[in-house]
């Protein structure tokens, strides 16, 4: 099967749907000319023109806000935020409107669009263009967030998060863009709520999101040299969770580390934390570790922004503080 | 405006050292040497340097993304600056702010900001400050064509001519919202007009004329001053540069070679040169010199920057609360 | 800065602490409820010993080696049931006792009458092939272990056990009130045992490839009989105790032996061993040390021996010892010397036993 990038990926998945469904169209900043900011949206604009392809003014609450409007009327809007940082800019109208709007009507009203968004720090971008605050959107009921870790599950969650009828919160990331994966050529769903495992092992488990995946797998080798095996296991959706594969993991085991780039505080590592506690304690044989960013702004500074980033590194020492418990 | 001969010169030199610092800048981040992101102010020197030559230490300002010129021009030094580009310890944030958020509140620098019109409630708010502890301080706010179309410039004009405050909103309007050209982002071209829906004064000046600048922003100012309510300046200029070091090709995706050109023939710092070279203020040995004396104070501020040290880890925790 | 410590720092992780009162991670806790095991016998080996899983799941092997009922030294029965078995000369030892804590009264006497004797009802076990249980085959593949590992020397004296007798007699009544236990001959051999072995530390050693380890504290065991197997419990630090708190702990350990309730760490810790079948007619026996231990003592019956002294017979009480050592690290002479130390210090009791 032919690699291609994460970036390829979702670009495919946007062409295959502005091909076959005229209510879709794309919206946000840069993504016309330039191609967006990640060139994700690269070629588009040339195959589908200006109309469908909306190279916005940086207007976030205005155009976030014509999204929820056109998805209530009829449409199918993809909307590009240029970094989750400034989805503040659009806050009223991503978690007073676009999540609440079908509870409020009891059910009169619907906004299946999607709102693309990437998180990650790495780039040296700084605080105001570097963070992870997805669990905020896993913390609004009424949004749907998806976070893929591999170009395959980003193009098959792309196509789900369009045929949807709620609001998707699509959360991608900086540093895996230009990562490889093979993706098949032709159109193909991935469904929601359901965690793809994608490591099995026995005595450690690691749910990790997005970029964690790829990082707590590449520590799994070493470890398994020592006759250790942890289980990867990727939610791939927030919210919806599976619950379910994460719980039969973790009874398998009985040993949890939990990664997600994101703030530890409050984070999304917290919330599985804390569904463990509540509904697999008698398992656990061991305490569940957290891993993610500490609690501050990203920094600048290379090495101190190299520190706040949950790396490689990071997840090993997890995995050598779990060692005690084995 | 009567400026003196050495008005004039500061005012040459401070564009020199902005056109000075972002080529260093330029140079140094197409080696690798400095890290992050850099959006360089070439070819708009001269509305920084003519707005900020009316204020004093104790005004205010906001800056943008594409901050380095209005806070060289409003006073900070640029071995400070430069220490914070390369993420040292010793930058003005202490390597933890980075080019888009270089601030020194103590000589009314408010912050660089990287929210495209994140500045302006914020200047809104020292105005509102000023008027409130009744100091005659004004507050100057940075913002660019693309932040014109953001809640936060409606809110914040429509706020501040409200409440008659001591804020001068000026607009660079260099053409672009990184790839997307005015045309296509706004349905009209002087965003002076704007003024209008807000009741205040609109003013459209060639931000390539650092006198012309100095002049429009300087009655404004005055008028803030003066306790007579926000005006808004837009000054029309032209980034040579990509949106940002990388933009490929230095923006080529959206915009001809050609319009770079014609622009870069209206460079603001040869225009002034030629006007005082003309007006006998200034000789091209003096001119030479000038340039000399200020691409050492760089190459001293890249030096200061090079033997500073990076933060120590622990320094991550530093400053999240007071 | 290491990995780790960044952890530590950023996180201000107490990850490995054990707050006080918890014993067992959840899971180990779970499953230490369902199989009715107290926790608190359980050695753990996770951070700060909290127990895991793991350890409940060895602690159940360990358990079943060490269940099965307890054939003490001593047989308790009534006098009047001791009297009619001695007459029908049936062992007390094949009697099922009725009373409290398995005393022996007379009408188990007078059933194991009525019953046919024992050894007719295990003819059945003839012909039979059994399987070892669990204890069994620990026990034979540590004595395997024992005999082919350590080349075995013995020694033997003859120890006069007068004096040691008339003391226990002295003492008895006011160390029962004082120590509320009764004090034992094996109390004070074990006392005299430790006090020689700091004379002899080759005797608390242990060989571990090329080099001699001397284990750091005198933990004499004894070795108590049941019938699955013999079972050896140690009394930590002998040396250093005194005579009641020997007493006190040997009759504990030997109780809990009794009902399935030691702790491995209990048996663990012993570094040499002392083993008794003075309750029987064996006038000296040789034992098989107890690994990795180096040293162990025999005890005999004590028996009257005549004796010439000065032209007179005299009646002393003789109790054979008889010393194994690992010739690996111990020569005839050390062992000779310890055995030499120990007989003159058991025939001095009173200096011995003011020593503390």
């Amino acid at each position: 099967m032919r690699e291609i990038t994460y970036a390829q990926a979702i670009n495919e998945a946007l062409l295959e749907n502005l091909e076959r469904d005229e209510r879709v169209f794309l919206m946000g900043e840069d993504i016309g000319k330039y191609g967006g900011i990640f060139q994700v949206t690269a070629g588009l604009l040339d195959k589908f023109g200006p109309e469908r392809v909306i190279d916005t003014p940086i207007s976030e609450s205005a155009f976030v806000g014509a999204a929820i409007g056109a998805a209530m009327t009829g449409m199918r809007p993809v909307v590009e935020v240029m970094f989750i940082d400034f989805t503040t800019c659009a806050m009223d109208m991503i978690v007073n409107q676009m999540a609440k709007i079908h509870y409020m009507f009891g059910g009169r009203g619907k906004v299946p669009m999607v709102l693309r968004i990437n998180i990650g720090a790495g780039r040296g971008a700084a605080a105001q263009h570097s963070q992870s605050f997805h669990a905020f959107f896993m913390h609004i009921p009424g949004l749907i967030v998806v976070s893929p870790s591999t170009p395959y599950d980003a193009k098959g969650l792309m196509n789900t998060a369009i045929l949807d009828e709620n609001p998707v919160i699509f959360v991608e990331h900086k540093k895996l863009y230009a990562t490889k994966g093979s993706v098949p050529e032709e159109y193909y769903t991935l469904p929601f709520g359901k965690a793809d495992i994608k490591r099995p092992g026995r005595d450690i488990t690691i749910v990790a999101t997005n970029a964690m995946v790829g990082r707590s797998l590449n520590v799994c080798e070493e470890f398994s040299k020592e006759g250790i095996e942890i289980e990867v296991v990727d939610p791939r959706t927030l919210q919806p969770l599976d619950k379910e594969s994460i719980l039969e993991s973790v009874k398998k085991t009985g040993r949890l580390i939990v990664a997600d780039e994101g703030p530890v505080t409050c984070g999304v590592t917290s919330e599985i934390s804390a569904m463990i506690a509540e509904e697999a304690i008698q398992y656990l044989q061991a305490p569940v570790l957290r891993v993610g960013s500490p609690d501050t702004p990203v920094p600048f500074s290379p090495p101190l922004e190299k520190i706040y980033i949950p790396d490689e590194e990071d997840v090993r020492e997890a995995v050598h503080k779990m060692k005690e418990y084995l | 405006m009567n400026l003196s001969h050495d008005q004039k010169i500061d005012l040459y030199k401070k564009m020199v050292t902005i056109r000075l610092f972002e080529e260093k800048i330029r140079d140094l981040y197409a080696r690798g040497l400095v890290p992050g992101l850099a959006h360089l102010y070439i070819g708009e020197e001269a509305v920084a340097t003519g707005i900020c030559a009316n204020l004093r230490k104790e005004d205010y300002i906001t800056s943008t993304h594409r901050g380095h010129g209005h806070v060289i021009a409003k006073g900070a030094e640029i071995k400070y600056m430069m220490a914070e580009l390369f993420g040292k310890k010793t930058g003005y944030c202490k390597g933890k702010g980075g080019s888009m958020h270089i601030a020194d509140v103590d000589i009314g620098i408010l912050g660089a900001n990287g929210i495209a019109g994140g500045g302006i409630p914020i200047a809104v708010g020292a105005a509102l400050s000023s008027k409130m502890r009744r100091t005659d301080q004004v507050t100057v706010c940075f913002f660019g064509d693309g932040a014109s179309n953001n809640g936060t410039f409606h809110e914040g004009l429509n706020f501040a001519s409200v409440h008659r405050l001591p804020v001068v909103f000026i607009c660079e309007n260099n053409l672009y919202g990184i790839s997307v050209s005015q045309k296509q982002h706004q349905a009209i071209q002087d965003i002076s007009i704007r003024s209008v829906a807000y009741n205040m004064p609109g003013i459209t000046v060639d931000g390539n004329d650092v006198l012309a600048v100095y002049e429009a922003s300087g009655k404004a100012i005055q008028r803030a001053r003066a306790g007579e309510g926000p005006t808004l300046v837009e000054c029309k200029t032209y980034r040579w540069r990509g949106h940002h070091e990388g933009d490929p090709n230095q923006g080529r995706r959206y915009r001809t070679m050609e319009e770079v050109q014609e622009w870069v023939n209206k460079c603001p710092i040869k225009r002034f040169e030629e006007k005082l070279v003309g007006e006998k203020v200034l000789s091209k040995v003096k001119i030479k010199k000038i340039w000399e004396e200020i691409e050492k104070e760089i190459e001293e501020a890249v030096e200061f920057a090079n033997q500073s040290h990076f933060p120590d880890p622990q320094d991550i925790y530093e400053d999240v609360y007071a | 800065m290491t990995g780790v410590e960044k952890l530590e720092m950023l996180r201000g992780s107490n990850f490995s602490e054990k707050p006080e009162g918890i014993k067992a991670v959840p899971a180990a806790s779970r499953m230490a409820k369902e199989e009715g095991i107290d926790l608190s016998l359980v050695k753990g080996s996770g951070p700060n010993g909290i127990i895991l899983v793991k350890d409940i799941e060895n602690f159940k092997v360990s358990q079943g080696a060490i269940e099965g009922t307890l054939r003490t030294e001593e047989i308790r029965a009534s006098t009047l049931a001791k009297k009619l078995a001695e007459k029908r000369s049936i062992p007390l030892e094949t009697i099922q006792g009725s009373g409290t804590r398995g005393r022996i009264m007379m009408s188990d006497v007078i059933k194991a009458m009525e019953k046919p004797l024992p050894m007719m009802e295990e003819r059945g076990i003839f012909g039979q092939t059994i399987p070892m249980t669990q204890m069994r085959k620990v026990i034979a593949k540590r004595m395997v272990q024992s005999a082919f590992t350590s080349p075995h020397i013995y020694f033997f004296t003859d120890v006069e056990m007068d004096g040691l007798i008339q003391l226990r007699e002295k003492i008895l009544e006011h160390f029962e009130k004082e120590f509320k236990v009764r004090i034992s001959v094996n109390d004070f051999l074990i006392k005299a045992v430790a006090l020689t072995i700091r004379e002899f530390p080759m005797l608390n050693a242990m060989v571990k490839g090329e080099e001699i380890y001397v284990m750091p504290d005198i933990n004499v065991g004894l070795a108590v009989a049941m019938e699955e197997g013999l079972i050896v419990p140690a009394i930590p630090q002998a040396d250093r105790l005194g005579l009641g708190r020997i007493a006190q702990m040997r009759a504990d350990l030997i109780n809990r032996a009794r009902a399935g309730k030691l702790k491995l760490e209990e048996i663990e810790r012993g570094t040499f061993t002392v083993s008794s079948l003075a309750q029987f007619d064996i006038t000296f026996f040789t034992a098989l040390l107890n690994p990795p231990q180096s040293g162990i003592l025999t005890i005999g019956k004590t028996c009257d021996h005549l004796f010439l002294k000065d032209d007179q017979v005299v009646v002393k009480k003789i109790g054979r010892f008889g010393l194994s050592v690992d010739h690996r690290i111990i020569d005839g002479t050390v062992a000779a010397a310890f055995l030499q130390s120990l007989k003159k210090r058991l025939e001095d009791p009173t200096f011995t036993f003011m020593h503390l």
